[in-house]
């Protein structure tokens, strides 16, 4: 029986478009498997944070250290075992389960922001089984110019991407002037195969009463949605990669819509957490149904359809929609 | 004997390593010096690392010594080879055990690092004492002088006790031996195999108790029997001897190393002998080769086996032409006819006199030296042959002090040097935290690891665990090293810490023509004119090349921080000549890699960083032949210091300790020092101190409670008081009624502080202009040293307020107003455990009498040069004692009988007196209500005027009265002490104290570790935690000892945490104290044996303890119940943060994840579902109160 919801994502093949995104929904062998019994087509691990191990690192020597050979009756006080899992270690045995115990697509995420470890990561996680890297890069701006911003996530994503031959995706936040050229270059000159836009962060706030900043993050909602169908229906068509929307899907016609605006899958944490993990299969068996009582025969009739390339309106992508939006929200 | 393979390790390192191997089962317990034994057998155990027969060790640890022997003698009986590792006190509460073990011909070894035991004093420091003591339990004693012969002997110990049924005692001498890193030949598995060949390795299996072949074994015996079955045992002895030798000739064959029972070196007509035991005898060695080669005719008589002492071995041994001996012995037995090695060698010659193998008695002389791991040198040793060339030697003498009260000392010529020149000596003084150690024990393994090189370090420690300075001796040679002593003449001094120049004379040990490598914040150029005068001298004097380098500039600039081992370490290497300069690098190199690449490339590059920019950084300095500096070494002490400090504890200070003579201790014989001295060490080891902001303060008082050292005061006085008050001296308005119009100041004292920071982390205020500052903040001392010492003299010259002003002492503010009665220990930075002792002196100093359990407590409490507990302006303070580390409980209880002994006899004497002093005086004292410091001091104005009245009576019971009158006030007795002695060793005391009924306050300070003996596991050790002894790990809960407690229903419980809320914690600590019957506080200790930066962290670590359910805060109060209360008041919240937060900051926990992080995740699920239950019952315990009695006339 032919599959009318099988996508394709960085040359994956998935039994739908749901993925489900880097999150604590996908940290273990038990995680995962809940994923994929409810229908998950492919997840993504959660990052392995390339500077809190070469902090972890770090404190663990001087942990170890500290207080040593300075008193006479305890030259230390932990004992240090010959071997610590101080690098990627932890990470790659619990993908290799994972791997082991689900069928689906696993894809590995690394976060970091300088080049060192990226290409050391890279390397084991492929070796370890992954399908494929979602590189999340996060260049902590400061008074950095957009270009050099833009010439080191393009440094690290070539490096990867020259160490590995499983597909490379990279994860874009909103803060870059043009996320369309920005991945349109990181496809030409760094072979990324995908993007994943857009990627979410803590931010900070301020507590006015202890005058201190704490950060916080929220679970997304569906009105995050529009800005991610933009730069879908923008970029589709433009670049050979895939898109893979994450951010305010969070039910079938969220699905649907990053599919018509040309995403070929979508990431979703924040409505599994809220509505549980039966909410996979209620999003997909809506999918289905959408597709079988509608005009397409499967969900590849779909992608796209209302990009920039083929909806009526295509000046809705554009500034003047912006404008008009200006305009009527003044006049009220 | 081919291919042998060398290693650099220690003593306890080579005797573990060959009772790991030879057994089946080691049961362990911490104690200095030798925990490393067991923590090495138990590292092993966790690594998989088989024993000779192909089985893992297992490796148990026990509550105690006791206990562990108890458990040896069970394994032995039930069928194992067994094994146990101990020292000093430890080897004495395993006497009952051992007796039972020999009485029953159990084949068994046990290694020792002898160690003093404690008399007058505890120490830590190693000679004969502790094994002295077990010569009467019929265990053989076999002593090994050096770190080879801890390996060798370890094992023919081992094949002779299999073979005698006489169970071992295999010694060397603590720290000399057990700490010493040398190059040792090892023994190869094949070669232990080679010596258990033939044996039978399964006596004790054969011999087992089991119930497939019963025996009964331990009976009663009576009159009739008892007396010949003991002599039984003889022949078993009496071959023992001979077994021995047979095994040490076969050891020979097997490794090319001979021994003999008892060894003679020295040439064949020698006329003076020395006989010794342990390290001694390699120092011995080395007078004996050295006199020789100058005509002399003199050897020595190395005794290996002690017990059976072997005296046929031992006349076989000595020359015939021998004319006098001295018998040296490393212990001291007072009273007694000599020491024991003295006494045997006498016994032995008379009975060859009169059986008639020899024809008359040599003159023999017996003597005492290296008490306490006292020097002991080849000088020493020349004046002990000196002294049997006298007409009239001195007998029963002392060599390493100058006796003058008992003119007992033999006099040495401190000048004489008898190492050979091709010997290099290095002297390296640093810090505990600059690494000093670790790069020296690297750089020895880098030097002796070459063929034909070897090496020798041995490292010296201070006694406080704070800016603790280092010192290390290092030896390399293309000979052997014997030496077993500290460097006296060195080739090298290095000192790796600037501020020593001012204080220390450093280059005390520097050789004529020597090198001298400074580490100092100045170029070459500068250097010369910052070292005093003194100092400049030296080096003139002794014409030293001398080197500088600023490497904490090295070390900042590559990114090393506080580590400026490295590159001390690279400057070592390039001016001293040992190795080839470029060699040495890449070695230093080789080595970096080898300890950090597996964990950190990062830290690799630093480190090669580090290297390669110091030879860049550093300088010869060319200083002229002229003294030039303008200033003097400082002084140890300053001139307020009193007599007694300035005459004895300055010169302990200075480390001129080993030169105070015997009559300077007269005054403090009995082991009682005085206190309030630590005032006096002005130490100054901070680099950075807290600084008040008096303009953002809000008058908390948080940062003086939980200042570990006491460096943080708080003082309300009188405005008018400002007006001597040095330049930029800050005060503010007190804010309260109590103090209303008086001024108010924080003040930190700058030579005491340590720098943890831990001040500014409790404090809670915030700058408005500027949130990111505090009411107090760290600054660079150098910014503000000048400036803050002359407030805080003026400050410490304030007046204290008086208790009785003080309206509300629950409250943090007002009870830091209190003077602290514990001041400026030796504690480490940030430590936790401390607040708490300050907090109780300041409470309750007055009138406080102190149990301390061996432990970190006590050392920071009582370990000289000086003293912390101090007096109020009354003379009042807390009165304070340490007893063993196991018996504290029953040693405060028995404090809390004299008291009350004493109160009862002042009681019935003042009735009986009640006429002559007056009825209403009478009435009111006995009749006082002494619940506050109010009405004590009240009491105490009625007992002076009592005192008044007794002396104008003057009768025999009106004196006898003023005698103990002070003890009609109040007195508390506070029994302290951490987890180990509470939950372990000294629980079946504390047990029987709580049960007791007795008015005693026991406050637990919970590491949840052996702190003090470097991180042993304890039953305190949280689940998931790694600690030695529980090196993977532990995997069962910590024991509930407030649980235990509070079964008893009569006792007060509190489990408190100052970091996390403070006024719980006073408020437990005032409860515990007013209530009449035996309470027990259980305090959250964070300790540095967790891992991770206390003095930055320690607060928030005791607050995520708490929010995570980890550290319930309770209190529990039998008095509650009397008013239809719950006794039980959970003081913390049900937790609101998981467990694994509270984890995750700990490297103790970390460890274990980073291990097996399957393993930690079902460790840590365990922990919070035990925290999860802990909270249920509690919650429900706490719902309890006692059923209402039923009323007397309804049951009527």
């Amino acid at each position: 029986m032919t599959n009318i919801l099988e996508t394709k994502y960085l040359g994956l093949k998935l039994k739908n478009p749901i993925i489900i995104g880097s999150s604590n929904l996908t940290k273990d062998v038990s995680s995962a498997k809940k994923m994929e019994a409810a229908g998950a087509a492919a997840i993504v691990l959660p990052s392995i944070f390339e500077e809190q191990i070469k902090q972890e690192k770090e404190n663990m020597i001087k942990a170890l250290e500290a207080g040593s050979n300075s008193f006479a009756e305890g030259l230390n006080f932990i004992p240090e075992p010959d071997e610590l899992k101080l690098g990627p270690e932890v990470y790659v045995e619990n993908l290799k389960s994972i791997k082991d115990a689900v069928n689906i697509p696993v894809i590995a995420s690394i976060n970091g922001s300088t080049s060192a470890g990226w290409v050391e990561y890279a390397k084991v996680i492929e070796e370890a089984g992954a399908d494929a890297i979602e590189l999340n890069i996060h260049v902590s701006p400061g008074f950095l110019t957009a270009e050099a911003i833009e010439h080191r996530i393009m440094d690290i994503a070539k490096k990867v991407n020259e160490i590995v031959s499983i597909p490379v995706s990279i994860k874009l936040s909103n803060q870059f002037s043009s996320i369309a050229n920005l991945c349109k270059k990181l496809e030409q000159n760094a072979k990324c195969d995908g993007f994943v836009l857009l990627n979410r962060f803590y931010s900070p706030d301020i507590n006015t009463k202890s005058l201190e900043l704490y950060s916080t993050i929220d679970l997304s909602t569906s009105a995050e949605l529009s800005s991610r169908l933009t730069w879908a229906g923008i970029l589709h068509n433009k670049i050979k990669g895939n898109i893979s929307i994450t951010g305010g899907v969070h039910d079938s016609k969220d699905v649907i819509k990053s599919i018509m605006a040309g995403a070929s899958s979508v990431q979703m944490v924040s409505s599994i957490l809220i509505n549980g993990v039966k909410h996979i299969t209620k999003t997909i068996s809506e999918l289905e149904k959408f597709i079988k009582e509608s005009d397409y025969s499967n969900l590849k009739e779909l992608r796209g359809v209302l990009s920039f390339d083929k909806c009526p309106n295509p000046e809705a992508y554009q500034r003047q929609n912006y404008m008009r939006l200006l305009k009527t929200w003044s006049s009220n | 004997m081919a291919n042998e393979t060398t290693q650099m390790m220690d003593g306890n390192e080579a005797a573990a390593s060959v009772a790991h191997r030879l057994n089946e089962v080691c049961v362990i317990y911490p104690i200095t010096p030798s925990s490393p034994m067991g923590e090495w057998a138990d590292a092993w155990s966790a690594q998989d690392k088989k024993n000779i027969w192909g089985m893992v060790p297992q490796i148990q640890e026990m509550q105690s010594e006791a206990g562990a022997a108890g458990a040896c003698h069970g394994s032995v009986q039930a069928g194992c080879l067994t094994t146990t590792f101990t020292a000093s006190q430890g080897l004495l509460l395993m006497i009952p055990n051992m007796y039972k073990i020999a009485g029953e011909l159990t084949p068994f070894v046990m290694h020792v690092a002898a160690r003093s035991l404690a008399s007058h004093a505890l120490s830590i420091f190693g000679d004969h004492s502790d094994v002295m003591a077990c010569r009467q339990t019929g265990f053989a004693m076999l002593a090994s002088n050096s770190v080879q012969e801890a390996h060798d002997m370890a094992a023919i110990a081992q094949t002779a006790s299999l073979r005698s049924r006489v169970p071992f005692m295999h010694f060397f001498d603590g720290f000399r031996t057990s700490h010493e890193i040398k190059k040792i030949k090892l023994i190869s598995d094949e070669a232990l195999k080679e010596m258990v060949k033939g044996i039978d390795v399964h006596f004790n299996n054969s011999n087992a108790l089991t119930p497939d072949n019963p025996k009964v074994r331990g009976t009663a015996q009576n009159p009739d029997v008892f007396f010949q079955t003991r002599e039984a045992c003889n022949p078993y002895y009496d071959k023992c001897a001979a077994i021995v030798q047979e095994e040490m000739d076969k050891f020979a064959k097997i490794t090319g190393r001979k021994y003999s029972c008892v060894d003679y070196v020295g040439p064949k007509n020698a006329e003076k002998v020395i006989v010794v035991m342990g390290s001694g005898a390699e120092t011995v060695e080395e007078a004996v080769e050295y006199m020789n080669n100058k005509g002399e005719k003199v050897g020595l008589l190395k005794v290996r086996l002690y017990r059976p002492f072997p005296a046929k071995e031992f006349l076989k041994a000595l020359p015939k032409s021998v004319k006098a001996v001295s018998v040296l012995d490393r212990t001291k037995e007072p009273g007694a006819g000599g020491e024991p090695l003295y006494l045997d060698v006498v016994n032995a010659l008379n009975e060859a006199v009169v059986s008639g193998d020899i024809s008359k008695m040599p003159k023999i002389t017996g003597g005492r030296y290296g008490l306490s791991s006292k020097e002991f040198t080849p000088t020493m040793v020349k004046a002990v042959f000196d002294n049997l060339s006298s007409k009239k030697p001195l007998n029963h003498f002392t060599v390493g002090i100058n006796d003058d009260l008992n003119k007992t000392s033999l006099i040495y010529d401190e000048t004489l040097d008898m190492e050979a020149d091709d010997v290099v000596r290095a002297v390296f003084y640093g810090l505990g935290a600059d690494g000093t150690v670790g790069a020296n024990k690297n750089s020895i393994k880098i030097i002796a690891s070459q063929d034909g090189k070897f090496g020798q370090g041995y490292f010296v420690y201070d006694s406080k665990k704070s800016g603790a300075m280092t010192t290390s001796h290092l030896r390399f040679s293309d000979h052997p090293i014997k030496s077993a002593y500290l460097v006296n003449e060195a080739n090298f001094v290095a000192c790796h810490q600037f501020p020593f120049t001012q204080k220390l004379d450093v280059l005390k040990l520097a050789k004529k023509g020597g090198t001298f490598l400074l580490n100092a914040p100045y170029s070459a150029a500068e250097v010369w004119n910052k070292l005093p005068k003194e100092m400049q001298q030296q080096i003139i004097d002794k014409d030293l090349k001398f080197y500088c380098i600023d490497a904490v500039d090295v070390a900042r600039k590559t990114g090393m921080g506080m580590r400026i081992n490295t590159i001390m370490q690279t400057c070592f290497f390039a001016i001293s000549n040992v190795l080839p300069k470029d060699e040495a690098i890449e070695k230093i190199k080789v080595a970096i890699q080898k300890t950090y690449g597996k964990k950190s490339q990062a830290i690799v590059e630093k480190n090669f960083a580090a290297v390669d920019e110091s030879l860049s950084h550093l300088e010869e300095v060319n200083y002229p032949k002229e003294v030039t500096s303008k200033h003097n070494r400082l002084g140890a002490v300053p001139d307020t210091a009193t007599d007694f400090v300035k005459k004895l504890t300055s010169e302990i200070i200075a480390g001129n300790g080993d030169e105070l003579p015997v009559s300077a201790f007269e005054e403090v014989v009995d082991g009682t020092w005085p206190l309030s001295t630590t005032q006096y060490e002005k130490r100054t080891v901070a680099t950075e101190i807290p600084i008040w902001d008096e303009t953002t303060c809000i008058q908390c008082g948080k940062c003086a409670l939980v200042c570990p050292h006491a460096a943080i005061r708080l003082k309300v006085f009188d405005a008018d008081k400002l007006s001597e008050a040095p330049e930029g001296y800050r005060s503010m308005d007190y804010k309260g009624k109590e103090f209303a119009g008086k001024k108010f100041t924080v003040q930190v004292s700058p030579e005491d502080c340590t720098g943890c920071s831990i001040c500014t982390t409790s404090c809670p205020a915030k700058n408005k202009a500027n949130p990111e500052r505090k009411a107090i903040n760290m600054s660079v001392i150098g910014n503000h040293i000048d400036v803050e010492k002359k407030n805080w003299e003026f400050f410490a010259n304030l007046p204290e307020v008086e208790r009785t002003e003080l309206t509300n002492l629950n409250q943090v503010k007002q009870a830091q107003l209190l003077k602290p009665l514990f001041e400026f220990s030796g504690a480490c930075a940030g430590c936790g455990e401390t607040p708490y002792v300050k907090l109780l002196s300041q409470l309750f100093g007055d009138r406080t009498v102190i149990a301390n359990a061996t432990g970190c407590s006590s050392i920071y409490g009582g370990n000289l040069p000086t003293t912390p507990y101090c007096q109020d302006k009354n003379g009042r303070g807390p009165a304070w004692a340490n007893s063993l580390f196991e018996d504290n409980a029953e040693f405060g209880l028995g404090m809390r009988f004299a008291i009350d002994q004493q109160e009862y006899f002042a009681t019935e004497l003042l009735k009986e007196l009640s006429v002559e002093v007056g009825k209403n005086l009478a009435n009111d004292i006995l009749n006082a209500d002494m619940s506050d410091d109010a009405a004590i001091e009240a009491q105490r104005e009625r007992v002076v005027t009592l005192k008044e009245k007794l002396v104008k009576i003057g009768s025999e019971k009106a004196t006898h009265l003023s005698k103990i009158a002070d003890y009609l006030v109040k007195k508390s007795v506070w029994i302290l002490g951490g987890d180990g002695w509470a939950y372990d060793i000294g629980f079946g005391g504390l047990d029987h104290a709580i049960a007791s009924g007795r008015n005693i306050n026991i406050l637990v300070m919970d590491t949840g570790v052996y702190s003090n003996t470097g991180g042993q596991q304890s039953k305190a050790t949280p689940i998931g935690a790694a600690a030695k002894f529980a090196a993977a790990g532990r995997e069962l809960p910590k024991k509930d000892l407030g649980m235990i407690a509070m079964s008893y229903g009569n006792v007060y419980v509190a489990q408190i945490a100052f970091g996390a809320k403070d006024a719980q914690t006073l408020q437990a600590l005032r409860e515990a104290e007013s209530f009449d019957g035996p309470s027990i506080i259980i305090a959250y200790s964070h300790c540095i044996a967790h891992g991770y930066n206390i003095g930055a962290n320690g607060l928030e670590q005791q607050k995520l303890a708490v929010d995570s359910g980890a550290w319930p805060l309770y209190r529990y109060d039998p008095r509650n119940l009397e008013s239809g209360k719950a006794p039980l008041k959970l003081d913390s919240k049900a937790p609101t943060k998981p467990i694994a937060e509270f984890m995750q900051n700990e490297t103790r926990f970390k460890v274990v994840e980073k291990q097996n992080p399957e393993r930690y995740a079902k460790l840590l699920e365990s922990a919070q579902a035990g925290v999860e239950e802990k909270r249920e019952l509690m919650e429900h315990m706490a719902g309890y109160t006692a059923p209402k009695k039923a009323d007397d006339s309804a049951a009527e």
